[in-house]
Order: structure tokens, then C-alpha cells, then sequence
């Protein structure tokens, strides 16, 4: 079932939307927070995993957003403006609170090893296929999720960014502050990351290679 | 020295885990069967760490046609860089849905927040 209070809105409702707000009727504010807080709320909580950091991120994207409902081109749809905008408003929440052991050198020991020749340095498993009872897969998926907070932020954050809310390599780089490439290789190292840590799970334990 | 066999003991030349009589072997065996001096071939003309360091650029579809070629011709026989190129493709799946799924009982915007976000746009625009 759709919930109609979180539902997209069609983009003849967005303009109306938008020319109440310009013209600050005074109810036009709320319908906007009705209509997208509980999306910008999701990207909030995936992001920082702290319902009240969450909340705060949100609140902080809306004031953002109506300072810059002017320069709003509406070339983009409504929806997708805001969700780069509580993203944003995440990740500065995030910078704020950053720990202190967010180094790459936990990561390094995830990264898959090498023979001076280029070759895998131990043979490659193929993996068990994924569970079909849903009850498996929640749990699978709750270990996955756990698995991914393990990750540091400074690679976590990308791969969020990349593979649940969908951004480009660009957008992250711009949302981060770094360059195309070094976003690319941070979400790239994360995935790298993630799948070691994955694997035990699906009965690909590195073979010893034969003596 | 059997094809499958053949295909196993490259992997270990390529380790660098070999004693002289399986090298002697392995060369006699890819001197009298093309197909798996092929298949050697095509394993050392990239290496797996080159494939893994791209596998990003590949998956995205980003490559060249030309390295995308030889990515495949690489990862038609190698069974590692399979293996591992399967997995990294069940992991972003995995992390998609693992998360997206894990938003939604949690996500509902209650009405506190509502209020809050009202309240707080109340004081920023009240004089």
C-alpha cells in the first residue's frame, strides 16, 4: 500500500506546490514537509543510523531549502532537489560528529591480496546462493547492514551514497568536497571492503592453495 | 596432464606455488592442446589485479570497447576473477536492498518532526 502521506507528488501538484511556497501561503510549508520528509528522513537514517541525528538533518535540510526555494530552477524534480539537500545536510551532520578512528588502515586488511605476478594470491570461491525463505533473507539482510556499519565512514559513506541512494560518482565527489576519482576509488574499496566481509557468510572461505 | 587439470595448476604457476615438474607439465600440455594455450594466453595478457583494480569501471560499463574485450576474453577463463566478479556484483545488490529495506519501518516522519520542522521555520521568519 502507498502511503499517501510520503508519496511522490505528480509534477502539475510540484509547480502548484512551488508557487504557494513563493508566495508564502501559509500552509504550503507543511504540505512540502508531508509530502517529502519521510523520504529525506530514510536517506537521513541510512546515512547517519541515529533516528534523533536523523531528525535534526531533516529539520536542517527544510530551513536549507526554503533559504533556497529562489534559486530553485525546477529543472530538477522537487523530490530529487530535496534529497540532495538532506544528504548534504547529512553528511554535515556526519563531518561533526566524525570518530577518530576512521582509518584506511582497517580497510587495507579487507582489500583482496595479490601474487607478484598479478594473480589472486589465494583461489576464488564462488558464493552459496542467497536464502529464499524471507525470514532467511531479513536476517541476511541485517547482517549485511551490520557489516556495512563496520565499514569507516570515510569509505561507508560512498558506498551509500553510490549503491542505495543512487548518486553519480560527480555527485559525490561534489558532495564530499574530493575528486571524481578519489570518490570512484573510495566507493569502489568500500564494495572491495564489504565483500570480504560478506563472504564467510556464503560459505566462500579462502581454499588454502594446494601445496 | 588433463585439460581441467591444466586449468587448476596455471592458477598455481601464476601464484608462483609451482615446482619444475609441474611448469614441465603445464608446458608440455599447453604445447599440444591449443585451446588451453588459449586459455593460458588469455590469463596472462591482463592481470587479475589490473581486472579487480577496474571491476568498478567494467560493472558501470565505463570501460572501452577494446579493454572491455579483453576483460571479457580474461574473465571467460579465469575462474577467480569470475568468482570474485560475481560476488562484488551480489554485494551492491546486497547493500541496495539490505538498506532500502531496512529504512522503511523507520522512516515514518512523525509528527513531532513535522512540528519541529514548522516550528523551527516559525522562528527563523518571525521578527
Amino acid at each position: 500500500m502507498v502511503d499517501e502521506v510520503t508519496a511522490p507528488l505528480e509534477v502539475a501538484d510540484e509547480a502548484a506546490l512551488l508557487d504557494d511556497l513563493r508566495a508564502g501561503r501559509a500552509d504550503a510549508f507543511e504540505r512540502l514537509v508531508r509530502a517529502y520528509g519521510g523520504r529525506m528522513r530514510s536517506a537521513a537514517l541510512r546515512l547517519l543510523r541515529c533516528a534523533e541525528d536523523a531528525d535534526d538533518a531533516v529539520q536542517d535540510a527544510f530551513l536549507s531549502a526554503f533559504r533556497s526555494l529562489d534559486s530553485f530552477e525546477g529543472k530538477a524534480r522537487v523530490g530529487t532537489w530535496l534529497h540532495r539537500i538532506a544528504i548534504n545536510a547529512s553528511l554535515m551532520k556526519l563531518r561533526s560528529r566524525r570518530r577518530a578512528s576512521d582509518t584506511e588502515a582497517e580497510l587495507e586488511e579487507l582489500m583482496p591480496r595479490f601474487a607478484p605476478s598479478g594473480a589472486f594470491a589465494r583461489a576464488q570461491v564462488a558464493w552459496s546462493e542467497d536464502p529464499d525463505d524471507p525470514l532467511e533473507r531479513e536476517e541476511l539482510c541485517a547482517h549485511v547492514r551490520e557489516c556495512i556499519d563496520r565499514l569507516p565512514d570515510k569509505f561507508r559513506v560512498p558506498l551509500v551514497l553510490r549503491d542505495v541512494e543512487g548518486l553519480s560518482n560527480e555527485e559525490i565527489a561534489a558532495q564530499l568536497g574530493v575528486s571524481v576519482n578519489a570518490a570512484k576509488i573510495r566507493a569502489h574499496r568500500a564494495r572491495q571492503a564489504l565483500r570480504t566481509l560478506l563472504e564467510p557468510r556464503f560459505g566462500a572461505l579462502h581454499e588454502e592453495a594446494a601445496p | 596432464m588433463s585439460c581441467e587439470r591444466f586449468r587448476v595448476d596455471v592458477h598455481e604457476i601464476y601464484r608462483e606455488q609451482v615446482d619444475r615438474d609441474l611448469l614441465r607439465s603445464v608446458e608440455e600440455h599447453a604445447a599440444a592442446c591449443p585451446a588451453c594455450a588459449e586459455y593460458r594466453r588469455a590469463c596472462e595478457e591482463i592481470a587479475c589485479r589490473e581486472v579487480v583494480e577496474a571491476l568498478d569501471d567494467y560493472v558501470d560499463g565505463e570501460l572501452s570497447p577494446g579493454r572491455r574485450a579483453t576483460f571479457e576474453s580474461h574473465l571467460d577463463l579465469c575462474t577467480d576473477c569470475a568468482a570474485y566478479l560475481e560476488a562484488y556484483r551480489r554485494t551492491i545488490a546486497l547493500s541496495g536492498e539490505a538498506l532500502r529495506e531496512a529504512s522503511t519501518p523507520d522512516a515514518a516522519l512523525s509528527e513531532a518532526l513535522v512540528r519541529a520542522v514548522l516550528d523551527a521555520r516559525r522562528a527563523e521568519t518571525e521578527p
